[in-house]
């Protein structure tokens, strides 16, 4: 039943051919010439960063996915499980590039603050 | 050194204290790791830093505090605008807390994310993660609120369900509330043993 005469054979690699011919050179007119332009507070953030600095030059096209990933609304990343918290390295280099420090940010002395709103939201919505 | 025999009274409270709050955190984490539905180590891990206590603290002051209601939730959020729009105000107080405005802003509830936040609660009982991000802000960073959550799903302290709409709703088993008032008490105790 799987066997097919030379004649289908022929008429199937043509029909998967035009199936899969367009789309690849939609594909290929797509690329541009050149990675995407940063904006202002991107071009700052690559000045601060030495390791973006060295993403933005060997390779300049990973650099916005990793500028995404730094954005502020990129809350919800997919889910790869849980990372460890910054070993000695990650601090440093951490230290090195500020935008990066933003990832691990905690601040137990904010918390005094929130607790505060907390007890105010529950006094006044009663 | 001091000899500690000439140590005044009131330093000897100060380090009765200092003991107390040590020891209450420590018997927080230690029930921590014994509850935990997993023994998976680099959950582990980071059930072991210092967010966990804050998310702690978070959930046994809404519940503490009542705040039950839809409406409750949508008043803190309120609250927490007007907060985060005094700190946008004060340079010294943005280095305090090591926000960037552009964070800041993103942290702040638009007009339909408090209608969101309304909705989720009314119908679920939940909090979006991205929600319990921007209230935590100025506590710690939305990626490690999100890597806090996993683990803490993962350990059974919250449950982590996608809704219909793509959003992943959070939900307090209640585990972590309970840890935190046992060892909060015990220390209340210690440190004023007539309370």
């Amino acid at each position: 039943m799987f066997v097919q005469r030379p004649d289908r054979v022929w008429l199937t690699a043509i029909v998967l051919a035009l199936a899969w011919v367009p789309p690849a050179l939609a594909d290929l007119r797509g690329i541009p010439a050149a990675p995407p332009p940063l904006t202002r507070t991107d071009t700052r953030l690559v000045a601060e960063n030495p390791a973006l600095a060295a993403i933005a030059t060997d390779h300049p096209w990973l650099l916005r996915t990793v500028l995404r990933g730094l954005a502020p609304d990129g809350v919800t990343p997919r889910e790869t499980g849980v990372r460890p918290v910054p070993s000695a390295t990650d601090l440093r280099t951490i230290k090195d590039n500020p935008a990066l420090g933003q990832l691990w940010r905690t601040n137990p002395s904010a918390s005094l603050n929130l607790l505060q709103l907390i007890r105010l939201a529950g006094q006044t919505s009663r | 050194m001091q000899d500690f025999a000439t140590v005044d009274a009131d330093t000897v409270r100060n380090l009765d204290f200092m003991e107390a709050v040590h020891r209450m955190k420590a018997e927080f984490y230690r029930s921590v790791i014994a509850t935990a539905e997993t023994t998976d180590l680099s959950t582990l891990h980071v059930l072991r830093q210092e967010p966990l206590y804050q998310l702690a603290e978070f959930l046994f002051s809404l519940k503490a505090n009542e705040i039950v209601s839809a409406q409750g939730l949508e008043r803190l959020a309120q609250l927490h605008n007007q907060h985060l729009a005094a700190i946008g105000q004060d340079p010294v107080r943005m280095r305090e807390f090591g926000l960037t405005p552009e964070r800041l802003q993103a942290a702040l509830f638009a007009d339909d994310q408090l209608a969101k936040l309304h909705a989720n609660f009314l119908t679920s009982a939940a909090i979006d993660q991205s929600d319990l991000a921007r209230l935590l802000v100025a506590v710690m960073s939305p990626e490690t609120c999100r890597k806090l959550l996993v683990a803490a799903d993962a350990a059974g302290f919250v449950k982590r369900q996608r809704s219909p709409y793509g959003a992943m709703l959070i939900r307090s088993t209640g585990v972590l509330e309970t840890i935190l008032e046992k060892v909060l008490g015990e220390a209340r105790r210690n440190v004023c043993p007539a309370s």
